[in-house]
C-alpha cells in the first residue's frame, strides 16, 4: 500500500467503527455510541430457516399425538385461531403423527428426530425454546416480524439495528452480511434492509453468482495496480479539496474509498474456501466450488472471525404443505434436514474449538412453525402441515446462555404454550440484551416518533440467561 | 417570465433598504447577532454549477460557464436563472423530488410486487412543473383532480397522486385490510406533505406529542375513505395514449370519424344498387320462411354420474355411439321432453354428471342453418353422428355461447348434445337459426317496401350499412381505422374515483380494521384552521381547504421544502414535522416571509426559487472557516454543501460524457443492472416480467426515468439512499459508504460514462502535431475533462498529479495492450489506439469519483 493512504488511515484513526460513530454523531443527534451494559456476545449468526420447519416432527415428543393420529384435533386449543389454508379453528382437520422416530439424546434428554443425527452432538450445548410465538400466519409478514419486528416493509432489520447501535468491528468488511441458499424467500431485500436508518446499515448480500458484492470487480483490463495508482491520485486530489474547503465529509469519503479498495481484496479472499483444510470442509459437508447452506455456515465462521458483526443466513424450502411436489413433507423435510443438520452442528463445534462461541450468538429457526394437523389428503406418499403461529421451536447457542436448557412447553399436541411462552419481540429484547443493548433505549427518530426494534413490546427472557 | 418584478416589489413592501435582498436581511440579523458575517461570494463557475445542479439536476456546459463568466452586465445571474427555470430539465428535476413525497414506483409493492402503470401520472407531474402550475391549483389536481367539475383526462391522471399507495396482489388476502392500509397511507402522505403533521401517530391512540385525538385522525381519514379502489387490483384506471403516439391517435380518430360519415352518407335506401340488393334479400328471406326446417321434440337421457369433466367429455358413452331411444343406459331410459322449448336456458339436474339431449331436424336438403348453443359446463355436439363441436369449459349456460353451422340432408337430420357438468348447477340452451338476419331486420324485410314505417327504415339502413356488398370498401376503411387505433399502445394509469355513496367511516379501535368504533364525519383537526361550514366534505373540499383556510401552513411547509432542496437542510430541519417533536425553525421570520411571498406571487414555485436563489445567502462560498463554530451551518454564514442525489450523480455523469438522452417522459427505462438483482423478488418467477436492459439512447435517459421496483430497487438508487417508495419520504439520508465508492468506480453505467467522456475529451481537443507539443495537448485535454465534469479548469497541483497518473497509465497499458482494448470494449468505446483511450478512461473515471464531483458546493 502506498504511504499516502497509510498516513490517511492513521490520521483517521484507522477504524471504520470510529468513522461510523463520527458520522453518526454528525448526522444522527442522540444516536447511541456503544453498548448500554457489559455485552455477553459481540457477534450474531442467524440461521434463518425460511418457509418454517416442522417443529412437531423435529423437536417434540407428543405421545397423545402419536396415539390420536387421524382423529380430530382438540377444539379448545384451536378456539379463535386462523390458518393460512386450513379452515378457521382447524374445523374438519385431522391430527397427523410424526412419521419419523423421535428419541432422547444428550445428558439433558433432548427429544430429537432421527432426521437430525448431528444435532445430538450439540443438544447439550444449545438453549432450546419450545414455545416461541408470533402474530402472523403468512410467510412474508411473519418473516418481517422476525427480521424487523413489524409485519410491514419499511422498518430496519435486526442486523441493521445492531450495526446502528454498536458500529463496526472490521475495517475491511461491512458490519452486516447476508448469505442465501436454497429456494428463494419471498421477502425481497426488506428482510435485511436499513429501513429508515441510514443506508450504510443495510445488510450486504454476498451473492452466490457473479461478483460476491455488487460492483466489487474492477472493469476488465483495468488491473489492480492501476486501480491502486489511480486511487492514490484520487486521494491526493480529495485531500487538496479537504484542505481547501475543510469539509469533514471529504475526509469520510476518502476513508470510504480506502475501505472499498480493501474490500476488493478481502471479500474474494473471504469467499474463497479452497484454502480451508479438507478436514474442516468435511466437518461442515461443504464443497469449495458450490454455494450451499454448508458452505455458507463455513463462510459465516470466516466472517465473524474477520470481525463482521451480524451474519444472516437464509435457507429456503421448508414450506411443506403437502402434495406431490417440493412441498411434500415426506420427501422434502428429510432433504432440508440433510442440508442443514451437519453444517449447523459443525458451525457450533467449529466456533467452540476456535474460542469464538463465547462471544458469538447463533440463532436457529423459521418464521413460524407447522400444525400438528394434516393439510391436504392423507396418503402414503405425500403429506403436509399448515402454518402455525401459536408455538414453534428455535434454538440459541453462545455466550451468556444456559447451555442445554429446554425452555417453554406446549400442550399435548404442540398447539399452544403452557409454560415459558416467548414472543418474537421477547426474543429480540433478549438478543439485544446479550449484545449489551437495552432494547428500550436503542431508538431512532423517524416521522416524528422514536422507533425501536421491539416497538412497544418485548421482555428479556431472564430464565435462559446464564 | 414575469416574476422578476413581483419579487422586488415584495422586497419593497417589506421595507428592504439599500437594495438588500429580503432573504439576506433575515439571515444577516442572525449572523450579526452572533458576531458573524456572510462568507465571500462563490466564484462564478462554482455558483453556476451549484445553481444548475439544484434547479435542473444537470451540470452547466463549458460554453454556459464561459458565457456566465464573461457576462459582466448587471443582471447576469438573473438571466441565468431565467434560462434554467425555463428549461424542461427544471421540470424533470422538480418532479424527481416530488416522487419521494408521492412514493412513486413502477410496481405495486408487497409480496407479488407486480408491475403497474403510473408513468403517465409522472409525466403529468413534469408538465405541471413545466408550466409553473400555481401550487394551489397543483394541490387541488393532485389530491382531487377527478372531482373537479368538468375534470379533463389530465386532471384525472393528476389525481393518481394518491394511487401511488401500494396494492397487494397476493392471493387470499382480505381486500378491506389493504384498502384501509392504503387510506391510512394517503392520510399520512397528505398530512406530511402539505401540513408537516405526523397525523399517523394518532391512528391507534391520541397523538402522544401533538394535540390531535384519535377521533380527529379518523375524521381526517374520512376524506379519503370513499374512493372506488379496493386495496387489491388496479382499478379504477383511465386509458391514455403515450405522448409518442398521440399525434397518430388524433389523426386516426379524425379519419375514423370521416370514414364513418362517408359510410353513413353512402347508405341510402334510394340508391338503386342498394335498393335492388335489399329486394333480393327480401326474396331470399320469404323463400326460407316459406319452408322452415322443423325440429322434433327433445329426448333426454341423464344424469349419468362422472368423476372428471375432461375424461367424461372425451369418453364415448354407449348412448352416444348409436342413438337408440328404446334402449336403457346404466338403468336410465330416454325421456321425451317436449317442455324443453327453444331460446331459453333450461336447468339440468345433478352435479358432476353427463346429460344427453337428442332431437331430429327436418328441412330442405342443402340448406345451411346455424345451431346456437349454451351449456353448463362442457359441451359436445354430434350432427348425424359426426362430432362438430367439443368444448371443455367451465361456465354458466347462456344462449349463443357457441354457434355451429350445419347443412341439412335429405330426410331427418339427427342432433345429439352431450352436456358434462363438472360441479355446481347444470343446464343448456338451444335455438335454431335459419339465415343470419336479426329479428328486427326480418320484421322489416318481410313487409313490402310501401308498408315500412320510420323504424323499419332505420333498421334496414343499419342493415345495409353493415351488410350490403356495395358498401364493402367503405366498411373496410372503417374497420381498418378501428383496428389501427386498437393497435396503438395505450397506458392505463391508476386514478382516483369517488364512490356514488360515501362510506360510513368509523374510528378503528387500536387502528385495527376489524374493530370499527364510533362513526365520524370528514373534518380537520381542531388545532388547524376550521373547515368551512358550506364546503363539500370530500377530497376536493379538503384540497381547497389546504390552499384556502390552511394556506399559510401549506405555504410554510412548501417554502421550507424548497429551501431544503437548495440548501440541503430546511429552515425547519424536520421537513415533514412542524409539530412538538419537530426541530424548531432556525429562522422563523424568514420562513414566514417566504411563505407569504409564495402565496402573494400566486403560488408560483418559479418565483419562490428565484426569490431564494437571488439572495447573497445562496451565492456565498461554501468552504468551512478554519475556526468553524457552526458545523451544521445553522446560521447560514456560508453556502450550501452536500452530497448529490442518485439522480444528480447519474445525470451529471451522462451529461458530462455527452451521452444523456434529453427525451422527456414516457415509460420507465431499464439501464444495465447486475444479473440477479430481481431474483430477490418473488414475482420474478413470472417469465414475462424481467429486467430487459435497454439499448441507447434509452439506457442513457435521466435517473428519474429508471424503472423502480419496490422489492428490488435499482442498486445504485438504493446505495445512494433512494427511499423504498413505500411511504411518503420528505428527505433522504446522505450517507457515505464504501459500496457507493464501488458503484461509482464499477457500475457499468458509470464505466460507460467514463468511456464516452474520455472519447469526448480526445475528440474535442484534437492533436495538431505541427502546432502543439504533446504535453500541451494533454494539459488542454485535462482542462477539458475538468471543465466538463466540474465546470472549472484544474489547479496546477491537480494538473501535475493527473499528468503523472496519465504517464503511469500509458506506461502500464503499453505493456498489456490487450487489457487496454478490453477496458475500452467494456466501456463500449473504440479508438485506433486503445492504450491512449484506456489511459484517458482511467482519468475520466477518477474525475467522476472526485469528492468535489459528488458534492454540491
Amino acid at each position: 500500500m502506498n504511504p499516502s493512504r497509510r498516513d490517511v488511515l492513521q490520521i483517521a484513526g484507522l477504524g471504520l467503527a470510529d468513522l461510523a460513530l463520527h458520522d453518526l454523531r454528525m448526522r444522527d443527534a442522540g444516536a447511541p455510541s456503544g453498548p448500554h451494559h457489559r455485552p455477553r456476545v459481540r457477534r450474531v449468526i442467524q440461521l434463518g430457516m425460511i418457509g418454517a420447519p416442522s417443529q412437531i416432527d423435529l423437536f417434540e415428543h407428543k405421545p397423545e399425538l402419536l396415539r390420536r393420529d387421524g382423529e380430530a384435533p382438540p377444539a379448545a386449543a384451536l378456539r379463535g385461531e386462523r390458518f393460512a389454508f386450513l379452515p378457521a379453528e382447524g374445523r374438519g382437520a385431522t391430527l397427523l403423527a410424526p412419521r419419523w422416530p423421535v428419541r432422547r439424546h444428550g445428558t439433558n434428554g433432548s427429544w430429537l428426530s432421527d432426521l437430525l443425527p448431528c444435532h445430538r452432538h450439540i443438544a447439550d450445548r444449545v438453549t432450546w425454546l419450545h414455545a416461541v410465538h408470533t402474530d402472523e400466519i403468512n410467510h412474508v409478514p411473519a418473516q418481517l416480524v422476525w427480521q424487523t419486528g413489524s409485519p410491514r416493509q419499511g422498518r430496519p432489520s435486526f442486523g441493521a439495528w445492531i450495526d446502528y447501535g454498536l458500529g463496526r468491528l472490521a475495517d475491511d468488511l461491512p458490519a452486516y452480511v447476508v448469505l442465501a441458499s436454497g429456494k428463494a424467500g419471498r421477502c425481497g431485500t426488506a428482510c435485511w434492509d436499513a429501513g429508515f436508518l441510514p443506508a450504510r446499515h443495510q445488510g450486504v448480500p454476498l451473492r452466490s453468482d457473479g461478483e460476491p458484492v455488487l460492483f466489487l470487480d474492477d472493469p476488465p483490463g483495468l488491473g489492480r495496480a492501476l486501480r491502486a495508482r489511480s486511487l492514490d491520485s484520487l486521494t491526493r486530489l480529495d485531500e487538496l479539496a479537504a484542505e481547501r474547503d475543510r469539509d469533514p465529509a471529504t475526509r469520510a469519503r476518502i476513508d470510504s474509498y480506502e475501505l472499498a479498495f480493501r474490500m476488493q481484496a478481502s471479500v474474494p479472499e473471504l469467499v474463497d474456501l479452497r484454502n480451508e483444510p479438507p478436514a474442516t470442509l468435511e466437518l461442515y459437508g461443504a464443497e469449495p466450488e458450490r454455494r450451499s447452506f454448508a458452505a455458507n455456515c463455513l463462510l459465516a465462521r470466516r466472517l465473524v472471525e474477520r470481525g463482521v458483526r451480524f451474519v444472516q443466513l437464509v435457507h429456503g424450502g421448508w414450506d411443506h404443505h403437502g402434495g406431490g411436489g417440493d412441498q411434500n413433507l415426506l420427501t422434502n423435510l428429510p432433504q432440508r434436514c440433510a442440508e442443514v443438520d451437519r453444517a449447523a452442528a459443525a458451525l457450533i463445534v467449529d466456533l467452540d474449538r476456535r474460542g469464538l462461541l463465547d462471544d458469538t450468538l447463533v440463532v436457529w429457526g423459521g418464521e413460524f412453525g407447522r400444525t400438528p394437523m394434516l393439510q391436504g389428503p392423507r396418503s402414503d406418499t405425500a403429506l403436509g402441515r399448515d402454518h402455525q403461529r401459536t408455538a414453534f421451536t428455535m434454538w440459541l447457542c453462545g455466550g451468556g446462555l444456559r447451555a442445554g436448557l429446554h425452555h417453554g412447553e406446549t400442550d399435548d399436541f404442540g398447539i399452544r404454550p403452557i409454560a415459558g411462552a416467548v414472543h418474537v419481540h421477547d426474543l429480540h429484547a433478549t438478543l439485544l440484551h446479550l449484545l449489551g443493548i437495552d432494547h428500550e433505549r436503542l431508538t431512532y427518530r423517524f416521522h416524528g416518533r422514536d422507533f425501536r426494534l421491539t416497538d412497544v413490546y418485548g421482555q428479556v427472557v431472564e430464565q435462559i440467561l446464564a | 417570465m414575469r416574476i422578476c418584478g413581483a419579487v422586488w416589489m415584495l422586497a419593497g413592501v417589506l421595507g428592504a433598504q439599500q437594495g438588500e435582498h429580503p432573504v439576506d436581511r433575515f439571515v444577516a440579523a442572525g449572523l450579526r447577532g452572533a458576531g458573524l458575517d456572510f462568507a465571500p461570494p462563490a466564484d462564478r463557475a462554482t455558483l453556476l454549477r451549484r445553481t444548475s445542479l439544484t434547479l435542473t439536476g444537470l451540470p452547466p456546459t463549458p460554453a454556459e460557464v464561459d458565457a456566465f463568466v464573461a457576462d459582466a452586465a448587471p443582471g447576469s445571474f438573473e438571466r441565468v436563472l431565467d434560462r434554467l427555470l425555463a428549461s424542461p430539465h427544471y421540470a424533470e428535476h422538480q418532479a424527481a423530488r416530488w416522487l419521494d413525497l408521492a412514493r412513486y414506483a413502477d410496481t405495486n409493492g408487497y409480496e407479488k410486487d407486480a408491475p403497474r402503470t403510473m408513468w403517465p401520472w409522472r409525466d403529468e407531474l413534469i408538465a405541471s412543473f413545466d408550466r409553473d402550475e400555481p401550487f394551489d391549483r397543483f394541490t387541488i389536481r393532485q389530491l382531487a383532480g377527478d372531482l373537479l367539475p368538468d375534470a379533463t383526462t389530465a386532471d384525472r391522471i393528476a389525481s393518481g397522486y394518491h394511487r401511488n399507495a401500494m396494492l397487494n396482489d397476493e392471493g387470499g388476502v382480505d381486500a378491506e385490510e389493504f384498502r384501509v392500509v392504503a387510506v391510512k397511507d394517503r392520510v399520512d402522505a397528505t398530512a406530511r406533505t402539505w401540513l408537516a403533521l405526523t397525523l399517523d401517530c394518532a391512528q391507534c391512540h391520541d397523538h402522544p406529542h401533538d394535540p390531535i385525538t384519535q377521533r380527529e385522525y379518523y375524521a381526517f381519514y374520512a376524506f379519503f375513505d370513499s374512493t372506488r379502489d379496493t386495496g387489491v387490483g388496479a382499478g379504477p384506471t383511465v386509458a391514455v395514449h403515450p405522448r409518442a403516439v398521440q399525434p397518430t391517435a388524433e389523426l386516426l380518430t379524425r379519419e375514423l370519424a370521416a370514414a364513418r360519415a362517408a359510410l353513413d352518407t353512402a347508405t341510402r335506401t334510394d340508391d338503386p344498387v342498394l335498393r335492388d340488393w335489399l329486394a333480393a334479400e327480401r326474396t331470399r328471406l320469404l323463400e326460407r320462411e316459406s319452408a322452415p326446417p322443423r325440429a322434433g321434440p327433445w329426448f333426454h337421457l341423464g344424469p349419468l354420474p362422472c368423476d372428471d369433466q375432461r375424461r367424461a367429455l372425451a369418453r364415448r358413452f354407449p348412448a352416444e355411439r348409436r342413438v337408440d331411444l328404446d334402449r336403457r343406459f346404466e338403468g336410465l331410459a330416454w325421456q321425451p321432453r317436449p317442455d324443453l322449448t327453444d331460446g331459453i336456458v333450461h336447468a339440468l339436474p345433478g352435479e358432476r354428471c353427463v346429460h344427453f339431449l337428442f332431437r331430429t331436424i327436418d328441412g330442405p336438403a342443402g340448406r345451411r342453418v346455424t345451431l346456437s348453443l349454451g351449456s353448463d359446463d362442457a359441451l359436445e355436439v354430434l350432427w348425424n353422428g359426426d362430432e362438430v363441436l367439443s368444448r371443455d369449459v367451465t361456465r354458466a349456460a347462456a344462449l349463443d355461447s357457441d354457434r355451429v353451422d350445419v347443412t341439412l340432408r335429405e330426410g331427418p337430420d339427427e342432433l345429439l348434445l352431450k352436456v358434462v357438468n363438472g360441479g355446481g348447477p347444470g343446464g343448456f340452451a338451444f335455438r335454431l337459426v335459419d339465415g343470419d338476419w336479426s329479428e328486427p331486420v326480418r320484421v322489416a324485410l318481410r313487409k313490402p317496401p310501401a308498408d315500412r314505417d320510420a323504424t323499419d327504415d332505420r333498421t334496414l339502413a343499419a342493415f345495409l350499412r353493415d351488410s350490403a356488398p356495395a358498401l364493402a370498401a367503405q366498411r373496410a376503411r372503417v374497420a381498418a381505422l378501428v383496428a389501427g387505433l386498437a393497435e396503438l399502445p395505450t397506458a392505463q394509469p391508476l386514478v382516483m374515483a369517488e364512490l356514488d355513496t360515501p362510506r360510513a367511516t368509523r374510528v378503528l379501535t387500536r387502528g385495527d380494521w376489524r374493530q370499527p368504533g364510533p362513526r365520524v364525519t370528514p373534518d380537520v383537526p381542531a388545532v388547524l384552521p376550521p373547515f368551512p361550514a358550506d364546503a363539500p366534505r370530500d377530497r376536493l373540499g379538503l384540497a381547497r381547504w389546504l390552499v384556502g383556510p390552511a394556506a399559510l401552513r401549506t405555504a410554510r411547509v412548501t417554502a421550507n421544502r424548497v429551501w431544503a432542496a437548495h440548501f440541503g437542510r430546511g429552515l425547519v430541519a424536520t421537513l415533514d414535522d412542524f409539530g412538538a417533536r419537530g426541530e424548531p425553525a432556525s429562522h422563523p421570520e424568514l420562513l414566514d416571509f417566504l411563505a407569504r411571498a409564495f402565496v402573494d406571487s400566486g403560488w408560483s414555485l418559479r418565483a419562490l426559487h428565484r426569490l431564494i436563489l437571488t439572495s447573497r445567502t445562496w451565492q456565498q462560498a461554501s468552504a468551512l472557516p478554519a475556526d468553524d463554530s457552526d458545523p451544521a451551518n445553522l446560521r447560514l454564514g456560508r453556502g450550501p454543501r452536500y452530497r448529490l442525489s442518485f439522480e444528480q450523480l447519474r445525470d451529471q455523469a451522462l451529461a458530462a460524457a455527452g451521452l444523456l438522452d434529453p427525451t422527456v417522459g414516457g415509460p420507465s427505462v431499464m439501464p444495465p443492472q447486475p444479473d440477479g438483482v430481481w431474483e430477490q423478488s418473488f414475482a420474478v418467477h413470472d417469465l414475462d416480467y424481467r429486467w430487459r436492459t435497454d439499448d441507447p439512447p434509452k439506457r442513457h435517459r435521466r435517473g428519474i426515468y429508471v424503472y423502480l421496483r419496490r422489492t428490488a430497487p435499482y442498486p445504485t438508487f438504493a446505495l445512494f439512499d433512494g427511499p423504498r417508495r413505500e411511504v411518503c419520504a420528505a428527505s433522504r439520508n446522505r450517507t457515505i459508504t464504501p459500496l457507493q465508492a464501488l458503484a461509482m468506480w464499477n457500475d457499468p453505467a458509470f464505466v460507460e460514462a467514463a468511456g464516452a467522456l474520455a472519447t469526448r475529451v480526445l475528440r474535442e481537443v484534437d492533436t495538431d502535431p505541427a502546432s502543439a507539443r504533446p504535453d500541451t495537448v494533454d494539459e488542454a485535454r485535462l482542462a477539458r475533462l475538468f471543465r466538463l465534469v466540474l465546470a472549472r479548469p484544474p489547479l496546477p497541483a491537480e494538473t501535475t498529479e493527473l499528468l503523472a497518473l496519465l504517464r503511469d497509465a500509458r506506461a502500464d497499458f503499453a505493456t498489456r495492450p490487450a487489457d487496454a482494448a478490453a477496458l475500452c470494449a467494456h466501456a463500449r468505446v473504440a479508438a485506433p489506439g486503445p492504450i491512449e483511450l484506456a489511459s484517458w478512461i482511467v482519468l475520466a473515471n477518477l474525475a467522476l469519483n472526485l469528492d468535489e464531483t459528488l458534492t454540491l458546493r
